[in-house]
């Protein structure tokens, strides 16, 4: 095998993703170079050196926000429902209520989860990250914004 | 009980099983949260926020995927889309400023090591060169190291959160520690 075809599953190889074969294979050309040894503690110093970010404790008031917002969150969801219970009662059709009711609730959010049909959420968010950002900015400074997203 | 038990518990209404599934998740959901937005307060929110869209879901749930595959998906979502906002802002009070004035309101200054006694200065230094140098990466490299290095998830799992291929992952893995290996040689003998 070649350095820089080692060099590339060296990463892989020590996150230990690469099937046995392919592992044996780069212990194999590990045991006899150097430079890929030096690549091999290069890349093991660099994720020590990662370590070095903290992790944060959870607030002890965490439980009892999220129990505020779910409340809130429920309050809106009642209203909502009694809002449908009076459009029954008014007969407007079944999808144009399940319409109104669904656009009422999503409100302000960006998206809801589905568990079924699962949107591909990182497509959209990657999306929405480039475009919605980019639309934001005078047509003048585009590259200037694009820049900024992605150098900053 | 495993996660699967305790959402059906939770899709039949009973509070105390959420409460179970939120002490379960939420130190890791809050600390994907910290990785990306860089204070715990921002962290703290949009890990509510995932919770809470968890809750407001949980009737439609099918345990189909792993819970926390989709406790993944919504915080990193969720913390991306507040990056971009806050970029936004920084881009329009940098243009406030005539571009050349000082940092933007949301640049992430870390925290002064003054003001935490029992963290010494060079450890808060050292941690502040890391953040900065993981803040250069595109989002979805950032992604990988941070379910990788952080989370300890496997390639497969990763993929699943972020919906690409496992050989994407690999290679964006791999392109992420060429680049952080660059930015933090200037700190470091031995990168
Ligand atoms: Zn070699």
């Amino acid at each position: 095998m070649r350095c820089q075809k080692v060099k590339r599953k060296l990463s892989a190889f020590l996150d230990g993703e690469l099937s046995e074969k392919k592992a044996s294979r780069i212990a194999e050309h590990l045991s006899g170079c150097q430079n890929c040894q030096q690549e091999v503690a290069f890349l093991s110093s660099l994720w020590e050196r990662l370590e070095e970010m903290r992790e944060v404790d959870p607030s002890p008031y965490f439980w009892t926000r999220l129990n505020a917002r779910i409340t809130q969150a429920e309050e809106r969801s009642f209203s909502l429902d009694r809002v449908r219970g009076i459009l029954d009662r008014l007969l407007v059709p079944a999808t144009a209520i399940a319409a109104l009711v669904v656009g009422l609730w999503i409100g302000g959010a960006l998206y809801e989860v589905h568990w079924e049909d699962k949107p591909n959420l990182w497509e959209q968010a990657t999306a929405s990250l480039y475009l919605d950002a980019l639309d934001d900015f005078p047509a003048q400074s585009i590259g200037l914004a694009y820049t900024e997203l992605v150098f900053d | 009980m495993t996660d699967k038990e305790l959402m059906v518990r939770v899709k039949a209404g009973d509070q105390s099983a959420f409460k179970a599934i939120v002490e379960r998740y939420q130190r890791r959901v809050i600390n994907v949260g910290y990785r990306f937005l860089g204070n715990q307060e921002d962290a703290e929110d949009v890990a509510q926020e995932t919770f809470l869209r968890l809750y407001l879901s949980a009737r439609s749930y099918k345990p189909k995927a792993e819970l926390f595959t989709y406790l993944y998906t919504i915080v990193t979502h969720l913390a991306l889309n507040r990056l971009r906002k806050k970029k936004r802002l920084r881009w329009f009070s940098l243009n406030q400023l005539g571009r050349n004035g000082e940092a933007g309101i949301d640049q992430e200054v870390p925290a002064d090591p003054a003001d935490q006694p029992d963290q010494s200065l060079e450890r808060a230094e050292r941690e502040a060169i890391v953040r900065r140098a993981l803040d250069t990466l595109p989002a979805a490299q950032k992604t990988t190291v941070i379910l990788s290095r952080y989370e300890g998830l496997s390639y497969k799992q990763i993929a699943e959160v972020m919906d690409i291929s496992v050989s994407a992952v690999e290679s964006k893995l791999h392109r992420a520690k060429q680049t952080l290996r660059k930015k933090l040689s200037a700190y470091s003998e031995d990168l």
